[in-house]
């Protein structure tokens, strides 16, 4: 909407005169820029048409609109030991003070995705928006307040015979080397990047029954300028470093029902501090293999294993976000993995394992089940973790592991029971890190199938002193959350 | 008296809602009583939008909802040799975003490095009336090194719009809300190459009345008034932290007062005459009484629109300041935010805030297919694009140090769509810091790829590099707030891969 006021007040996009895009081409009369006009120079090339340049429509052009609505809150009860004059026996705070999974993150929080464009090519905007005010968080947040969480182009060319080449452009994030059968898993993927840059993915479809995929990617993260003041709303991510990266992935599909991926990640952190530290570049290198086999009405099972080379990462940002659970970046991976005193160098290896079935596909085979009568879907996962090398000595050669189970027993088109158990091990430096937690709780739907959800769980926590470390701040062993979804 | 009214009232608010007689039954028998407001209601008055998408609202006689957007996504790496690595480092070092002389509040920006932008234009109304807001950031927060609170600029523009054309049988609008305003667009249909504003910007919350009159069969008059404020300012004694961008309490309240007039002759020659004077009168200062302070500019501008022969854009302005620096950022001269920004990058800090600058700049485009072709070119075969533009800033100061320091920054480009999916394409810039000190030059030499979907496509992907010279006392900002750093070696290289989308 370049040159505003065209004088009818009608954006000169959609200009009565000329129906052109031409260079030399004039334009409606106005004395300056449009407010909706973007303050950037023109693309790059000065091709026309420029943004609000008058053009005819190309191809058949849409918007669509999703995303997800979430809630969650979570109370934490304990009882005092020592109440004084004026205090009850009880203590409730929320958020619940706790340690290891919890069913749901609190907050009331939506996450919407607009999308504009065609066949061909299309931009797509991620807004995170949540509550930030004193009026539901009791403070300020500015965390909370609406982000652009993920932009990008894409891509999707014709196909070339029986090659499907897409790509992406713009700042995005991607995920690699779940065993889940659909999105993350329970535990996550062992590779997700993040950062501006760009994805290619080529499929080539070698017969009906075989497939082959190959991509690739390059990324970076901007650094943190170093005399940047961190903060709870800002994230504690480290300053005066910034990432750069790349990975690769091949895989095939035999009859849907065999899958395999091989993954390579590559990332580098030049080290530019100066304030308080001895910079040291960083590598981190992650190599992931991904097995699926879907046997039918019996599920899903996916194994993957996963090795990490740390070289000081602690240079390195985090273009690799989620690894072994939410580990922000090398330093974050060496803190929770490498121990302090590591110099972020050692090396990681796990094996990640999901189980998912439908207890009623199981039962109606032959039969196909519809998903619109009774049910039992399991899901079960763990990851086995090892640390092989490391340059703290009292982490060398320890291992941990995580396990879990999601239970919900559909018994009503409205109503589920629903039980969910995980549990958290590995080496720390005062001792076993031990986190259990059992949350028995119910669900209410719409309908069999409906993406409304409202969920309520009682939560029973377990820890090693490890974990519950300070007595004049213990941590919470029961928790009660309440909490609700929809997706569109 | 009083019963028969609301009696009325009642009746007409059933007619309104309009339901067919068996659902309205049915849907009173199911409504809830209302004991209070939903949450999901505006916390203001307001009415409900009922929505057709996609229509302009200007070309509406019902409420529409429209939808238009600007992505701007680059991949930046600087690369820079270390003089001296220590252990543990290698000889490169990698910079995102790259260490160059850069800012955007700067006189030596240019705007050849891509830097992240993503806005989203929201519009609902009909051919009288719209509101419009606009969504825009300067990062993108999963892809970002840190959260930013101040690159979130959440709504950056929310207005509405008035056309009043067919009450006073002339071109008529009003603007009313928080929106800006940008006079001296070099481009063609943008803000130019430098995307700077040569004349000013204003940031204000308030009104814009914009008429149009007819003079002739091919001369038209633009006139054009405004008169808004901030929203608010700085609270005193407020500690400057990144979260609220280094606020400065000792910056007044401050308000813009602008008419802008121009003269349309056959949509080939549009001449403008701009005045804009920002000021400050705000006895809130932190540190005693602070002396009123004020910005103003007068401008003028000349836009051939040549058909084959291109496009052609002169301008001319003069900021004069007054104690300046209670003056906020309710206006940015070559993009420096009000009068700190003003004095930190034109006037120096020995000024008091008082002196002038005087700017002048000109953009010429040509496409050399519609220069061979003439009418025969319809954008859908290979096309050679030229530009030369250029901007230079005179300074006069009370700061000895900055008084007299002429700045300039010129350069051309080339491109060559050679394909309706590729081109070519290169951009020279030069920036003279001080013309009289060739110290203070920096020369950056940007050859690029262009990747497209299509002749006319909005998309485009851009593979470039840049490779920036520097005078021996070129001085980088680093840090934040950024602040000169006399210590740093700025990148020699820098790549980027940017994708830009429009609509």
């Amino acid at each position: 909407m370049a040159l505003s006021v065209s004088l009818l007040a009608t954006p000169p996009a959609r200009a009565e005169e000329p129906a052109d895009a031409l260079p030399g081409s004039p334009k409606p009369s106005g004395l300056g820029l449009s407010p909706d006009a973007p303050p950037k120079p023109a693309a790059p090339g000065g091709r026309a048409p420029s943004y609000g340049a008058p053009a005819e429509d190309q191809g058949d052009w849409s918007f669509r609109f999703g995303g997800k609505f979430e809630f969650a809150t979570s109370v934490g009860i304990f009882e005092r030991d020592d109440p004084r004059p004026g205090q009850s026996d009880l203590v409730l705070r929320t958020p619940a003070v706790t340690q290891g999974y919890q069913p749901f993150q609190r907050g009331a929080r939506a996450g919407l995705f607009l999308v504009y464009g065609n066949a061909l090519v299309s931009g797509t905007v991620s807004f995170g928006v949540g509550a930030t005010g004193r009026e539901h968080e009791g403070y300020y947040s500015p965390q909370q307040a609406p982000n652009v969480e993920q932009a990008y182009l894409t891509i999707t060319p014709q196909p070339l015979g029986r090659l499907r080449l897409h790509a992406k452009v713009g700042a995005f994030t991607e995920a690699y080397g779940s065993p889940g059968q659909w999105g993350w898993g329970l535990f996550g993927p062992l590779i997700a990047t993040r950062g501006y840059g760009e994805v290619i993915n080529a499929e080539y479809e070698a017969s009906s029954e075989l497939r082959f995929t190959l991509a690739h990617g390059v990324l970076s993260v901007p650094g943190v300028p170093e005399n940047y003041v961190r903060g709870t709303f800002t994230g504690w991510n480290e300053t005066g470093v910034s990432t750069f990266g790349h990975h690769g992935h091949v895989g095939f599909n035999l009859q849907n029902k065999y899958v395999f991926k091989l993954h390579y990640a590559h990332m580098e952190g030049t080290d530019e501090r100066r304030l308080l530290q001895i910079p040291h570049d960083g590598t981190l290198d992650v190599y992931v293999a991904e097995a699926h086999y879907y046997p039918g009405h019996f599920g899903q099972i996916g194994v993957s294993g996963a090795y990490w080379d740390l070289d000081h990462a602690n240079a390195v940002h985090d273009g690799i976000w989620w690894a072994l659970d939410w580990t922000q970046g090398g330093k974050d991976m060496a803190t929770q993995f490498l121990g302090p005193g590591s110099m972020g160098s050692g090396k990681i290896a796990a094996v990640s394992a999901q189980y998912e079935l439908s207890l009623a596909r199981i039962l109606w085979h032959p039969l196909p089940f519809d998903g619109r009568s009774p049910d039992l879907g399991i899901i079960i996962a763990g990851v086995r973790h090892w640390t092989i090398e490391s340059g703290n000595d009292d982490f060398s050669g320890t291992s941990g592991y995580m396990i879990g189970t999601e239970l919900d027993y559909r018994m009503l088109p409205w109503f589920s029971g629903l039980l969910r158990g995980y549990g958290r091990q590995r080496h720390s430096a005062l001792g076993s890190w031990e986190a259990f937690s059992i949350s028995p709780g119910v669900s209410f739907r719409a309908d069999w199938q409906s993406a409304f959800r409202i969920e309520l769980f009682y939560t029973r926590h377990f820890y090693s002193d490890a974990v519950d470390n300070n007595s004049e701040d213990p941590l919470d062993r029961n928790v009660v959350s309440l909490g609700g979804q929809v997706e569109f | 008296m009083q019963r028969d009214l609301v009696k009325t009232l009642i009746l007409t608010s059933a007619v309104a809602t309009a339901l067919p007689a068996a659902a309205q039954d049915e849907a009173q028998d199911m409504a809830l009583p209302r004991l209070g407001l939903a949450p999901g209601e505006p916390q203001e008055r307001s009415v409900q939008p009922s929505t057709p998408f996609g229509i302009p609202p200007s070309q509406s006689g019902d409420y529409v909802l429209d939808f238009h957007g600007y992505m701007l996504l680059p991949l930046r790496v600087g690369v820079l040799k270390r003089a001296d690595p220590q252990e543990g480092q290698s000889d490169t070092a990698l910079h995102s975003p790259p260490a160059v002389p850069q800012d955007y509040r700067s006189f030596a920006y240019t705007g050849v490095v891509p830097e992240p932008w993503v806005q989203l234009n929201f519009s609902y109304g009909n051919r009288i009336i719209s509101g419009t807001a606009v969504v825009a950031t300067r990062s993108v927060s999963l892809a970002s090194g840190f959260y930013n609170p101040i690159e979130q600029l959440g709504v950056s523009d929310a207005y509405l719009s008035v056309n009043l054309s067919d009450t006073f049988r002339t071109p008529f609008e009003v603007k009313v809300g928080a929106f800006t305003g940008r006079y001296g667009a070099m481009g063609m249909y943008d803000a130019g190459r430098y995307g700077t504003p040569l004349i000013a910007r204003t940031n204000t919350i308030g009104e814009g009345i914009t008429a149009g009159f007819k003079l002739g069969p091919s001369l038209t008059l633009v006139v054009e008034q405004g008169l808004g404020g901030q929203l608010g300012r700085p609270p005193r004694n407020i500690v400057p932290a990144a979260w609220n961008d280094f606020a400065d309490d000792s910056v007044g309240s401050s308000f813009v007062n602008q008419i802008h007039a121009g003269l349309d002759v056959k949509k080939l020659v549009q001449v403008g005459a701009h005045y804009v004077t920002a000021w400050s009168q705000d006895e809130q200062a932190a540190r005693g009484n602070i002396p009123d302070g004020r910005i103003t500019v007068l401008g003028a501008d000349a836009r051939l629109t040549a058909g084959r022969f291109g496009h052609l854009y002169a301008g001319l302005a003069r900021a004069e300041a007054t104690n300046a620096g209670t003056v906020s950022g309710v206006i940015e001269i070559l993009n420096a935010r009000g009068g700190p920004e003003l004095i930190g990058e034109y006037l120096g800090p020995e000024s008091g805030g008082d002196g002038a600058v005087t700017i002048f700049g000109a953009q010429y485009d040509l496409s050399v297919s519609r220069l061979i072709f003439a009418d025969r070119y319809k954008g859908q075969s290979p096309d050679v694009l030229v530009s030369a533009f250029g901007i230079l800033a005179g300074v006069d100061s009370d700061d000895p140090n900055y008084d007299g320091v002429t700045k300039v920054k010129w350069g051309g480009e080339v491109t060559y769509n050679m394909l309706s999916w590729f081109g070519v394409s290169g951009r020279f810039d030069k920036i003279s810091q001080n013309l009289d000190d060739s110290d203070y030059d920096i020369t950056i030499v940007s050859p690029r790829l262009l990747f497209h979907t299509g002749w006319q496509s909005r998309d485009q992907f851009v593979l470039q590099y840049s490779n920036f010279s520097y005078g021996r006392d070129v001085i980088i900002k680093t840090g934040l707030p950024p602040t000169p750093d006399p210590t740093a070696i700025p990148d020699e290289h820098v790549f980027s891969l940017s994708g830009t989308f429009w609509w």
